[in-house]
């Protein structure tokens, strides 16, 4: 019988620090120990996975590849508490667990033909990776590719290096902020809902996703609106505490929608519906 | 009548402007239940009742996890709480100002001379199915209890609450208000715990294997206690975890005893962990036994003296060595 | 299907003949009655009047392993927990049964459970119709009946003189290949006895509340005060969920060291703080306002919009063992009186 609490074995196949600090980022490469996992593990832009340490426990985690990226998946993990923690001790050929791949995704292949616009906040930027990669591996079929992401500070920005350069190669826009002014930093300074204001993107034909703390969601779906986006043109992801990640230990429900298998992608014609049972 | 006049200084201190809240006893929902209420206009006072089914000790919401839903107002100046006590959760309040727990400022005691509780899994398993309201009280030192149409009259001692049968201070300790009269106080000679110390090791270890195999961890003992109120507590922790979730004899065992070793020297004996126990476990046994331990090495009873030093967080050279727990 | 009669003296080698490898059935405990694995037949309690827990563990135990793993020269192997054993469950009520059909939709739904869907399916449920419910029993209010059959294999009914047995499944006349000495073919007027006790113990249930419209008006008064009223006399603790026996919420842990161990799952319920906290120490639901609301709303309107079913059978049970008189049906009764 198919078992879904029953791990897959992963090897780490590369650590790349992001972020440093007391809580830092770093991106984990990981690779099927078994190479035939891959025929039923197949995941799609904005799914998660529960990633784990046997004996330490498990953590749902955003798979931050795209499907596009074959061979591999990536994990930009932040130390937080037991799990996480411990997963920021591990070096390149330890293994580790993967559960998955959970949840629904974003409708990247529905966007065809339009304006991709992302906007980030923090380590909100690992949901929003995978439609990047995914976007630039499909360039021809996107209209056009935006990207708005912020952090406390520069050294809080994750896949800092990878975006610089996708902003010189790839003919993609790529808008930086920081929370509070800084030296050498010569991008914008302020929060990412004041930044969208500024930069004021046009809705015409616009697909917005939106990922990061709470708060800054909030308000940049309130600025969205203002700039004329329609609730069928913002999407985001939701977050909650997970054990089972498929809907039956009952910890992530937000009204009667589960965010680990109903989400964690949502567009704001479904949010809005959902009773305030969030922060 | 001791509930006319409780009633009329629930009215009168509902009134006062620096009250949010009164906590009390109401009629429950059906039977011989009673529940807990947070009243906060003086009209809501005629609710109130006293009885012998007042069983909650009240003081365990003061520091209750989350007090947000009990105090609505952030009003500054609207900021005491009053509750009723009985005397054995009068000695909570003291103990929980004692350590510094809460604020005798902060609260408005109502106090309850009490004339004893019922066991009430005794009194429904006696009267069983009860749905419409049953009252019990004490008449001519005999239980009275009306139930549907019909009273009967029991003897004091075969409905009597374990630890009212050896209450020392049924009058509270302390009060800002007394609805009735001084009640006497009893002997207490730790009768209930001479089973367990008489017991051959083999034996209890026999018997409380059993008595831990039923527990379910639901914390009801743990929440309902007035006197555990960590915002951190070691039983939750997850780094370190000390007890791991899997309910099983020896995690069970090392929730009870590291619960039953924190209030040593704190546990007031309100009995409330062992009445909310679905399990039936006799929790008591274990909290008794230690506070008959803090009393023969320090000499120290727990909840008289709200300027008392707590025991087991004080130090003196004299200090024996069974003393370290 | 076949309506049989046992002679109640033969109720002990009527449950030797089913030939079970595992009984759970009510024995008495250290004072109190709850399901047990029966080793000795002389345990199990005939006088099933009243115990408490549901033998909702016998098909989701408190705490279960999922699988143990080991660390050896390298070598990491993963090995799942050992399949169930046949059972029977004798002497579950019918609300209980009924509860067992709430959690199959969940455990059996999308994804599969397969520790739970491996339990229920060695499981064969004889249940007992309740002859005698109890003050908090409220058990038709939500459909059911102290004599429904819904969910189970077998009905057992005392007739007064002798127990009239409903057999209802095709593995339950499997399972009673061994039984056909001990039973007789019911007359006509044991099966009238047994239609007139049914009646009797549905006349003797005295709580009901009318859930008309309750799944719909729950969400419209999703952010009113009455869910702070209600709240907050509630201890946070583990009575009412853990006693549920259509609660299904748990969390997972490991246990053992990075070399060797367990995963494990163990109960877990909405009504303790910790439940929805994040790692970050935010919680979605900060109050025990949020918690209560939770519980009310995942069985009165979540489950019915997700799964079909109001999850709940009336049992009763988190009204009785509730320490501060949190009454389901009051506060039903309170959410109706909400005005809108
Ligand atoms: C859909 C989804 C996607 C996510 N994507 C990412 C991602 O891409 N990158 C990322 O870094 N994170 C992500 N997260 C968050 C990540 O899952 C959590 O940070 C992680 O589970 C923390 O686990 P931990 O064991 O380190 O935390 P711990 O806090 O040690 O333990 C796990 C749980 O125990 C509780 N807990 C126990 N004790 C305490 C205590 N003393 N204080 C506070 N809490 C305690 C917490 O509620 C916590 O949820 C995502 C979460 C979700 C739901
Ligand atoms: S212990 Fe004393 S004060 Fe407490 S209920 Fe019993 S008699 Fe009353
Ligand atoms: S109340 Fe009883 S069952 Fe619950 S945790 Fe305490 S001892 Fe265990
Ligand atoms: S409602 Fe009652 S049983 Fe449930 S958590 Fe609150 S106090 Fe415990
Ligand atoms: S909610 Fe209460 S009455 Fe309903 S099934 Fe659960 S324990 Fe029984
Ligand atoms: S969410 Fe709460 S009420 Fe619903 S099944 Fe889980 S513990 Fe029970
Ligand atoms: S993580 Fe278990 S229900 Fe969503």
């Amino acid at each position: 019988m198919n078992n879904p609490y029953i791990p897959y074995l992963a090897m780490v196949k590369d650590i790349r620090p992001e972020t440093a600090g007391e809580r830092p980022i770093n991106t984990y490469t990981l690779v099927f120990k078994d190479e035939s996992v891959w025929d039923v593990f197949k995941n799609r832009p904005g799914q998660c996975a529960m990633v784990g340490l046997l004996g330490v426990g498990e953590s749902m985690i955003s798979i931050c590849s795209s499907p596009t990226q074959k061979g591999y998946l990536q994990f930009s993990i932040m130390k937080m508490g037991k799990v996480t923690s411990a997963i920021h001790e591990l070096e390149a050929g330890d293994t580790m667990t993967i559960r998955g791949p959970y949840g629904n995704s974003f409708p990247v292949d529905d966007w065809k033909g339009k304006k991709i616009l992302t906007i980030g906040g923090g380590i909100g930027q690992a949901p929003l990776r995978p439609i990047i990669n995914y976007v630039l591996d499909n360039r021809k079929d996107y209209q056009s590719l935006q990207l708005i992401y912020g952090a406390r500070t520069a050294a809080d920005l994750v896949f800092l290096k990878e975006l610089q350069e996708l902003q010189q190669a790839n003919g993609a826009q790529v808008n930086f902020s920081v929370d509070r002014p800084e030296d050498g930093w010569n991008g914008y300074v302020g929060f990412v809902p004041a930044y969208l204001m500024d930069l004021k993107p046009s809705p015409e034909n616009t697909i917005a996703i939106t990922c990061g703390p709470p708060i800054m969601i909030r308000y940049v779906i309130e600025n969205l609106l203002k700039l004329g986006f329609k609730d069928e043109q913002m999407y985001t992801t939701l977050e909650n505490r997970m054990k089972c990640g498929i809907g039956k230990c009952g910890k992530c429900n937000v009204g009667n929608l589960y965010v680990c298998k109903d989400g964690p992608v949502f567009c704001y014609t479904r949010l809005k519906t959902l009773p305030p049972d969030m922060e | 009548m001791a509930t006319e006049r409780l009633k009329e200084i629930a009215r009168k201190v509902l009134s006062r402007d620096d009250v949010t809240c009164l906590i009390g006893y109401r009629r429950g929902s059906y039977g011989f239940r009673i529940s807990p209420c947070f009243l906060t206009s003086p009209d809501e006072a005629e609710q109130l009742v006293i009885s012998p089914l007042c069983l909650h000790n009240l003081a365990t919401y003061l520091t209750a996890e989350n007090i947000g839903p009990l105090v609505k107002t952030k009003d500054e100046k609207k900021n005491k709480i009053a509750l009723m006590v009985k005397g054995c959760d009068s000695k909570a309040i003291t103990n929980l100002i004692a350590e510094k727990g809460i604020d005798r400022e902060s609260i408005i005691i109502i106090g309850i001379p009490c004339t004893g509780v019922v066991d009430i899994k005794k009194l429904e398993a006696r009267f069983p199915g009860a749905v419409a309201p049953a009252t019990v009280e004490i008449k001519d030192g005999m239980w009275v209890v009306a139930i549907e149409g019909t009273t009967v009259a029991i003897p004091l001692d075969e409905l009597l609450a374990e630890k009212c049968k050896r209450c020392k201070h049924p009058t509270p300790l302390v009060y800002d208000e007394l609805a009735g009269d001084p009640v006497a106080g009893k002997e207490d000679a730790y009768d209930d715990v001479k089973g367990l110390e008489t017991q051959a090791i083999e034996e209890r270890l026999v018997k409380w294997q059993e008595e831990l195999g039923k527990c379910i961890r639901c914390y009801a003992c743990k929440n309902v206690c007035p006197l555990c109120y960590c915002s951190d507590c070691a039983l939750d922790r997850l780094r370190p975890q000390l007890i791991r979730r899997s309910v099983s004899v020896p995690e069970n065992l090392l929730f009870h005893v590291t619960r039953s070793f924190h209030l040593a020297g704190r546990c007031i004996a309100c009995g409330e962990c062992e009445r909310v126990c679905p399990q039936g476990l006799p929790l008591m046994e274990l909290n008794r036994k230690l506070a008959k331990d803090v009393q023969e090495i320090f000499g120290y009873e727990t909840g008289l003296d709200p300027e008392a030093k707590p025991i087991l967080s004080t130090f003196t050279i004299d200090d024996t060595d069974e003393g370290i727990l | 299907m076949d309506t049989v009669i046992l002679k109640k003296e033969n109720l002990i080698g009527f449950l030797k003949s089913l030939n079970a490898a595992r009984l759970i059935a009510p024995a008495a405990k250290k004072g109190t009655t709850s399901f047990e694995v029966i080793d000795d037949l002389s345990s199990v309690t005939l006088d099933l009047n009243d115990y408490m827990a549901s033998p909702k563990k016998a098909v989701f135990p408190q705490t279960e392993t999922l699988f143990a793993f080991k660390k050896q020269n390298g070598n990491l192997t993963i090995a799942p927990a050992d399949r169930a054993q046949a059972t029977v469950v004798f002497g579950i009520r019918p609300c209980d049964a009924r509860s067992f059909q709430i959690l199959d939709s969940l455990f059996r739904g999308d994804f599969n459970d397969p520790y739970y869907t491996n339990r229920r399916e060695q499981t064969l449920l004889i249940g007992l119709a309740c002859k005698e419910p109890t003050n908090r029993c409220f058990c038709p209010s939500l459909g059911g009946s102290p004599s429904s059959a819904e969910g189970l294999d077998m009905l057992v009914t005392d007739i007064g003189d002798a127990y009239c047995i409903n057999v209802l499944t095709d593995r339950a006349r499997s399972a009673l290949s061994q039984s056909a000495p001990l039973l007789a073919e019911a007359t006509k007027e044991q099966r009238a006895q047994k239609e007139q006790a049914d009646k009797e113990s549905l006349a003797k249930i005295r709580r009901h509340v009318d859930l008309q419209g309750m799944h719909e008006k729950l969400p419209r008064i999703f952010e009113h005060e009455i869910w702070m009223e209600l709240a907050n006399k509630c201890l946070g603790c583990g009575i009412c969920t853990y006693y549920c026996p259509t609660c299904h919420c748990f969390d997972i842990q490991d246990e053992g060291d990075t070399s060797e161990g367990r995963r494990i799952r163990v109960w877990d319920a909405c009504m303790f703080e910790e439940f929805t906290r994040h790692a970050s120490g935010v919680n979605p639901r900060p109050s025990r306002a949020e918690r209560l609301r939770n519980r009310v709303m995942h069985k009165f309107t979540y489950y019915p919009l997700n799964l079909g079913t109001i999850a709940c059978v009336g049992c009763g049970r988190c009204i009785e063992l509730c320490p501060v008189n949190e009454d389901i049906i009051e506060i039903l009764e309170k959410v109706k009186a909400v005005h809108e």
